[in-house]
């Protein structure tokens, strides 16, 4: 697979007064053209962090080691004035909170206008209107010219998404990068809005790198995942087998919380303890996730595991696991010792 | 309560922690803590530290100007020492401007709780009906008050804490409004509790940050009326000193000794800069303890 | 068979703006066991739930706990019951005093709900919703989402009551840590014989947790029954597209075939 976007050994740490926060540490990636990569973890994994140092949203109160690279090009690399070029036209944002995206004081139309205008996609003010119309219908927005019209706080949140993900994709950008897109959505509004995103990359070849915590949203929209933990990638490769044969007890365990049907209540398989917070404190020689492992042994406090390849385009970074996990729900035939 | 569920509590190895907030000290935090901690000490220590009397004066001595031995900041009309009465005329200032807005505080704080905690119909009528004091600009308001009431020390400030009520409250109220729409003020609602304990309990200690930094800005501002109002005449009554009275005095001769009424004014300034740097520094203060919380 | 401890029945609620959140609502709590109600935003849930806690007034209806009427009477004849209802709110950020520290805040609680307890009775349960005591005496700044719901259960399990609503109460979690909450609840429920209403927007939340479902949408109650029957078996086409958009069930689907 020859990756349109590689990030190679990304690492990202914030100074927060005396103390210095890793935040992201070693991460790899990669994902081709028309194919969505899917960022999963829990709070404090860095999977937003990631995703925010690809954009280079970070300004000085970052440090950012490794690369990024788009074409060949290192956006890491790149003078400031350069990737502000970039940045909405080749690589693009979709926001978490849509109503973070727009201006609550301005018309959405005023607001697509300008954008547009700044990226040099339009000539006149009519233009730019029209364009402006022509992307909302993209969205499948029904009625673009009525919503242009309006205020923000006259639409609701999927209306909001979808404006934002207009403007997110109005320049036709190589990659897209979806920080937890649905999560401030209702369910229904969420299959929607994760099927649009499925046909914007299908009609444009886009790469998409889609940030969650949620196991079933990453199911419905991605082709390949990457599970964030503790800063670092400790599972990747094709979505269904990653989710069906897992080779890292956190994913195994993030599957089993699920509460599927026919678990006897009470008895869903919790991962015990609390994910690490962001810039935790975290043993340098030991594996992040042992304290809270049901497979843990003695070596694992001693030893950080690597990533390292356990099946085809599969990697994982555990020692103990050498074969797929079995994903097993307690049900309510079988008498379970705690 | 059985015993080994004491002797767990008890044998429990952590002790229990509190977190102690550490100071933010920025740059406008230690201008405004010496200003202001500055004038506090002149103002105590005024009979300690004023080299001469600020009240007689030798008339042959009259409007020295900066700088002459013995009255480095010269002297006035009456040839008193004008250093000696910028030092005295500290305790005015800092009671002139405190004052005020300690009556206000009070009495603002506790209408924007009770009108953030009302229906929508107590509310408006109390909020509104402050609106009314708040469409005057208030050194106007103050003056006519003033005017109404008299000269003197006490009614200056009685004016001034009448016009200082109406912002006050209005920080209250939209602190309150804010507060109030947190979850936990439902669970207490829910769980019976009446609205005079959410009031003082839970409503209070979360706008009181928010407060105290409106007030202490607020001191600035009082610092300016108050020697505005002894300016026109209003406040403090001759021949104790008072910088807005000694502005009033000294800009008469601005054509032969035009430095010397920028002594008082420069004074004014200082103190009052001083208490809007307190405050911000404070308000940097605060909005760190409370950073994390989303409310 | 004992009475239901709570009956909601018809309940309408207009907001001054013209929603109609709650549309001739009406169902039944039995002691110990668990609704859920499931919507989307609009859905009225909420307004349901604050009609049960006294936090709104509807329009017309009536709701029935332990037999007694609870709307129109003054609140100081419903002391009691405010104690025997109590909340999990969604927000584990928001639902505690941030200027108290956890052991304060439950201390207020006890104090509101006169509830005789000492700080070893309180610390006590929070040890018994996981919480040890050195986090008591924290912040609510300082603890995790999943911490501070904990702490909430525990808050408003002071006062011993027999009903307990809880509005989302896992909605803001993390997957994993949903998990542990979910499982809290279920022992706190098996222990203590505590009816829930449960409230969500996550109908495979709902069908671990209840043994019946009423399902919302825009004020009116579209479909209710036995959890199981409406997870297997939805008969309204908005329960079905909400299954439909539950990524467990699309889960659940892909593995049966």
């Amino acid at each position: 697979m020859t990756a349109r976007l590689r990030v190679r050994d990304l690492s990202v740490s914030f100074t927060r007064g005396e103390r210095v926060v890793d935040a992201v540490r070693g991460v790899d990636l990669d994902v081709a053209a028309g194919r969505t990569l899917v960022l999963l973890g829990e709070s404090g994994s860095g999977k937003s962090v990631t995703a925010n140092a690809i954009l280079r949203l970070y300004g000085r109160s970052a440090r950012l080691g490794g690369a990024v690279e788009l074409d060949g090009r290192n956006l890491l690399g790149l003078p400031a004035s350069e990737m502000r070029r970039l940045r909405g036209r080749v690589v693009s944002m979709v926001p978490q909170d849509p109503s973070a995206a727009l201006d609550p004081l301005r018309r959405v139309g005023d607001q697509i206008v300008e954008v547009l205008g700044l990226w040099g996609m339009a000539r006149s003010r009519g233009a730019a209107r029209r364009i402006a119309a022509e992307q909302l219908e993209r969205v499948g927005i029904a009625e673009p010219e009525r919503v242009l019209r309006s205020l923000p706080f006259e639409l609701s949140g999927g209306m909001r998404q979808r404006i934002a993900i207009a403007i997110a994709v109005a320049c036709e950008p190589q990659v897209l990068i979806a920080d937890e897109p649905t999560t401030a959505l209702d369910v229904t509004v969420q299959a929607q809005v994760l099927d649009l995103f499925s046909e914007l990359q299908r009609a444009n070849d886009m790469s998409i790198v889609m940030v969650t915590h949620d196991v079933g949203v990453a199911r419905m929209v991605g082709h390949d995942i990457a599970v964030m933990y503790a800063g670092r990638i400790v599972e990747r490769g094709p979505m269904e087998q990653v989710l069906s044969a897992p080779r890292h007890p956190y994913t195994a365990g993030l599957l089993e919380a699920l509460p599927t049907p026919g678990v006897p209540r009470g008895s869903l398989r919790a991962i015990p303890g609390r994910p690490p917070g962001p810039g935790e404190e975290l043993a340098v020689d030991a594996c992040a996730f042992a304290a809270r492992c049901r497979s843990a042994v003695a070596a694992c406090w001693t030893h950080r595991p690597p990533l390292h390849t356990v099946g085809s385009d599969h990697d994982a970074a555990c020692d103990v696991i050498d074969e797929p996990i079995r994903i097993s729900f307690p049900t309510l035939e079988r008498t379970e010792v705690a | 309560m059985s015993a080994d569920t004491i002797t767990r509590v008890v044998a429990s190895p952590l002790p229990v922690r509190r977190a102690r907030p550490r100071v933010r000290w920025g740059a406008e935090t230690v201008a405004g803590v010496v200003i202001v901690g500055g004038l506090l000490l002149v103002a105590l220590l005024a009979p300690l530290i004023a080299p001469s009397s600020p009240t007689s004066g030798d008339v042959s001595r009259r409007l020295f100007d900066l700088g002459t031995a013995g009255s480095p900041l010269g002297t006035d009309g009456q040839g008193r020492d004008i250093l000696s009465r910028l030092i005295w005329g500290a305790r005015p200032a800092l009671i002139g401007g405190v004052t005020p807005v300690l009556i206000a505080g009070v009495i603002g704080a506790t209408l924007g709780m009770v009108a953030g905690l009302a229906p929508r119909f107590g509310r408006s009528a109390i909020m509104r009906t402050l609106d009314v004091l708040y469409a005057f600009p208030a050194i106007l308001l103050a003056v006519a008050i003033g005017a109404a009431l008299g000269p003197g020390v006490t009614n200056s400030v009685v004016s001034l804490a009448v016009v200082l009520i109406a912002p006050v409250a209005r920080v209250a109220e939209a602190e309150v409004l804010r507060v109030r729409s947190a979850d936990f003020i439902d669970v207490a609602r829910a769980s019976g509790a009446t609205r005079a304990i959410i009031a003082v309990r839970q409503v209070l200690p979360n706008i009181a940050p928010a407060l105290i930094v409106y007030c202490t800005s607020l001191i600035g501002l009082a610092i300016v009326y108050s020697a505005g109002m002894s300016f026109l005449g209003l406040g403090v009554a001759p021949p104790n000193p008072d910088w807005g009275q000694m502005l009033n005095d000294l800009r008469q001769f601005i054509y032969d000794r035009p430095l010397l009424a920028l002594v008082p004014a420069a004074a004014i300034l200082l103190a009052s800069v001083g208490f809007n740097l307190l405050g911000d520094g404070l308000k940097r203060q605060l909005d760190v303890r409370d950073g994390e919380v989303l409310l | 068979m004992s009475a239901p401890l709570l009956i909601v029945e018809d309940l309408v609620k207009r907001y001054p703006n013209g929603v109609l959140a709650a549309d001739h609502v009406s169902f039944s709590v039995d002691e110990g066991s668990t609704i859920g109600i499931v919507g989307e935003s609009g859905s009225g849930k909420s307004t349901t739930a604050r009609v049960v806690l006294g936090l709104e007034i509807p329009d017309s209806g009536s709701v029935r706990y332990a037999g007694r009427e609870l709307l129109r009477r003054r609140r100081s004849s419903l002391r009691d019951v405010r104690r025997e209802v109590q909340v999990v709110p969604q927000n584990p950020q928001t639902s505690f005093n941030p200027r108290a520290s956890i052991l304060d805040s439950i201390r207020f609680h006890a104090r509101v709900t006169r509830t005789r307890i000492d700080r070893a009775g309180i610390l006590e349960m929070l040890e018994r919703v996981g919480i040890g005591a050195g986090n008591a005496a924290k912040y609510p700044h300082e603890l995790s989402g999943g911490q501070l719901q904990r702490c909430a259960i525990a808050r408003a399990l002071i006062p011993a009551p027999r009903l307990v609503v809880c509005d989302e109460a896992v909605s803001a979690l993390d997957k994993s840590v949903q998990a542990q909450v979910l499982n809290l609840l279920a022992d706190v429920q098996r222990d203590l014989g505590v009816a829930y209403v449960f409230i969500s927007h996550d109908l495979a939340v709902v069908e671990h947790i209840a043994s019946d479902v009423v399902v919302m949408r825009r004020g009116r109650i579209v479909e209710s029954g036995p959890a199981a029957e409406i997870w297997a078996d939805p008969q309204h086409e908005y329960t079905r597209s909400l299954l439909d958009a539950t990524p467990e069930k699309r889960i659940e689907r892909a593995l049966a075939s």
